[in-house]
C-alpha cells in the first residue's frame, strides 16, 4: 500500500465527516443556535455543570477516576541481555495497577526489552528527554516507544530512588540514570502519563528529566518551594509580569512534556503563551518532591469558565533562584 | 496598499502581498471555508465536536479582523494559521472539548465513530508526529495544498515545510508499514 493512497482516502473520510458538522453554517454575527454562541455556552457552563457534573465523568474519558497514590517501588536489576527488535505489531500487556505498570516499565527498560516496553505503551506514546548539563538544559530526545530500539541507547541502567508521586493519571518517579563515562549518573524524574484501556493501564506518554548532580547547583528546597509558590500566586492573580519575574529570561515553558514541540522559550514567548491561555487557575495539591535539580509538584488546573478540574504534574528546574524550566503533564 | 500586519493571539501575522480588491462578504467566506477548517481541526485534534469549536473560534477571530483579513490575497491562509495553532495547543483542545461537552450534554452519549479503522489509524499516526510535521502533513493531504500554501498557513519558509513534510511522511510510512512514495 502507498502512503499517498492511504492519505487521500483518510482525508476524504475526514472531509465527509466534517461536512456533517453539528454547528450550522452561519457566520458570526448572524443568528446561531443558543449554545453555539461561545459567550452563551460559557455562561451556561455553571448551570449545566451544577446539574450535570456527574455526566462529565460518564461520557468523557478524561473524567475517569483518579489513580490511588503508590507507596514504594524498588529498582530493578540491570542486565546486559541482547536487545530484541521487531517490526511486528506488538501485543499489548496492560498492567492492572500503577505499581505494576511502573515495575514492569523499569524491568523492560533495564533489560532493554523492546517488545516488553511496546507492550506496555500505547501506540501513540511519545517520550521526551530533557537534560541539564551545568547551567544549560535542552530537549535531548523525542521518541515514539513503538519505534524505539533500546539497543541504540547507551544507558546502562535506571535506579528508582524513592516513592513515586501520583496526580490524576500522571505518575512521577525519582530516578537515577547511569550512562557510560563521562556522563556517569544523571538524576531527576521520569514522568509516565497513564492511559486507561479496557484491559488495564498503558503508558500514554512519558518524559524524562535528568541533570548532572552538582551539589552547588541544586536549589535549596525551602527557597525553591517559596519561588514556585510565588510564581503560582502571581499566575492565579492574573499577574503575568509577576509570574515572568520568577523565571529566567531564557526560561522554557513546556506545555505538554510528552510533546517535544509544545515549548515556549524566553520571556516574550512565555508571556505570549500565558496571555493566550490564561483561562485557568492552578492549585498545588501536594508537597513538592525533589530529585537532583528538579522539583515535581502535583497540581489541579481548573478552567475558570466551567470549573472543570484536571489533575496533573508540574516539573520545575530552578537555576540561580529563578525558574529555568516549567513543564506540565496531564492525562490526555 | 502597503503590507498589512495583523496580530492574532499576540502573534504577529504578516502578509506582504495583499491585493486591492473588494471585501468579500464574510458570510460567503464562512460558508466556503468553515467545513475545511473543521476538517483540519478534526484531523489534528481527533475529536469532531472539539474540532467544530476550534474552527468556530478561528472563524470568530477572523471575523473580528475581517476588514483587514478580508483584503488579503488569501484570507483562508490566515484563518488556517489560527486553526492550526488552536488545534495544536493541548490547552485549547481541552477548552474546546469542555465547551463541546456542554453543548452535547443533553444528548447523553458520545457521537459514534465516523472514520474507518484505516482512516482512524492514519490520523492517529499523524497526531503522533511532532506538531509542525503533523500540521504540514495534514494540509498536504486534506487540502492538497502546495508547499507555498502550507508555508503561508504555517508562517514559515518553504524549505522548512519541505523538511517537515519529508520527515513526517517518512515517519508515517514507517509507522503505518506502507511505502512512502507512489
Amino acid at each position: 500500500m502507498k502512503l499517498d493512497d492511504l492519505g487521500r482516502r483518510a482525508a476524504a473520510e475526514v472531509k465527509e465527516a466534517s461536512s456533517r458538522a453539528h454547528f450550522s453554517v452561519r457566520a458570526p454575527g448572524s443568528r446561531r443556535p443558543l449554545l453555539a454562541r461561545p459567550a452563551v455556552a460559557l455562561s451556561a457552563a455553571a448551570v449545566v455543570l451544577a446539574v450535570g457534573l456527574p455526566l462529565l465523568f460518564v461520557i468523557r474519558p478524561w473524567g475517569r477516576e483518579v489513580l490511588e497514590p503508590g507507596t514504594t517501588t524498588t529498582s530493578q536489576a540491570t542486565t546486559t541481555e541482547a536487545p530484541t527488535t521487531t517490526t511486528a505489531a506488538p501485543v499489548k500487556a496492560p498492567a492492572a495497577t500503577v505499581e505494576e505498570l511502573v515495575a514492569a516499565t523499569y524491568a523492560a527498560v533495564n533489560a532493554k526489552d523492546n517488545d516488553a516496553l511496546r507492550a506496555l505503551s500505547a501506540d501513540d506514546c511519545r517520550h521526551t528527554v530533557y537534560v541539564v548539563g551545568g547551567s544549560i538544559g535542552h530537549i535531548a530526545a523525542d521518541i515514539a516507544h513503538v519505534d524505539y530500539d533500546m539497543s541504540t541507547d547507551s544507558i546502562q541502567g535506571i535506579e528508582v530512588l524513592g516513592e513515586f508521586l501520583v496526580s490524576g493519571d500522571v505518575v512521577t518517579v525519582p530516578v537515577a540514570y547511569t550512562y557510560p563515562e563521562p556522563d556517569g549518573v544523571l538524576t531527576g524524574f521520569d514522568v509516565l502519563v497513564v492511559r486507561r484501556v479496557e484491559e488495564g493501564l498503558l503508558i500514554g506518554g512519558a518524559g524524562t528529566f535528568l541533570a548532572d548532580d552538582r551539589p552547588d547547583l541544586v536549589a535549596d528546597p525551602a527557597e525553591a518551594q517559596a519561588l514556585i509558590e510565588a510564581s503560582l500566586a502571581a499566575f492565579n492573580a492574573d499577574d503575568i509580569e509577576g509570574t515572568l519575574a520568577t523565571m529566567t529570561g531564557d526560561a522554557l515553558l513546556w506545555e505538554d512534556l510528552t510533546d517535544g514541540d509544545s515549548t515556549y522559550r524566553g520571556t516574550a514567548a512565555v508571556r505570549e503563551f500565558f496571555t493566550d491561555n490564561h483561562f485557568f487557575t492552578v492549585e498545588f495539591t501536594g508537597d513538592p518532591v525533589f530529585s537532583g535539580r528538579f522539583v515535581a509538584v502535583p497540581s489541579r488546573n481548573t478552567v475558570e469558565a466551567t470549573d472543570a478540574g484536571y489533575d496533573g504534574m508540574y516539573l520545575f528546574w530552578i537555576r540561580d533562584g529563578e525558574i529555568a524550566l516549567q513543564a506540565y503533564a496531564q492525562a490526555a | 496598499m502597503g503590507a498589512v500586519a495583523l496580530a492574532w493571539a499576540g502573534r504577529a501575522v504578516s502578509d506582504t502581498v495583499p491585493v486591492v480588491r473588494g471585501l468579500e462578504p464574510f458570510d460567503r467566506f464562512y460558508t466556503r471555508e468553515f467545513p475545511k477548517m473543521v476538517s483540519i481541526a478534526y484531523a489534528l485534534s481527533g475529536g469532531r465536536m472539539a474540532a467544530e469549536d476550534l474552527a468556530q473560534e478561528a472563524m470568530i477571530a477572523t471575523y473580528r479582523r475581517w476588514p483587514e483579513v478580508g483584503l488579503l490575497e488569501r484570507p483562508g491562509g490566515w484563518a488556517r494559521r489560527v486553526v492550526l495553532n488552536l488545534a495544536a495547543s493541548a490547552y485549547q483542545r481541552r477548552k474546546a472539548e469542555a465547551r463541546a461537552l456542554l453543548r452535547l450534554a443533553p444528548l447523553r452519549g458520545d457521537p459514534p465513530a465516523e472514520l474507518s479503522a484505516e482512516a482512524g489509524e492514519f490520523w492517529r499516526a499523524v497526531r503522533r508526529l511532532p506538531k509542525h510535521q503533523a500540521q504540514a502533513v495534514t494540509l498536504h493531504y486534506l487540502e492538497e495544498a502546495s508547499v507555498a500554501e502550507i508555508a503561508e498557513a504555517m508562517g514559515c519558509a518553504e524549505g522548512t515545510v519541505k523538511a517537515h513534510l519529508h520527515r513526517g511522511r517518512q515517519a508515517l510510512a514507517k509507522r503505518l508499514h506502507v511505502e512512502e512514495w507512489s
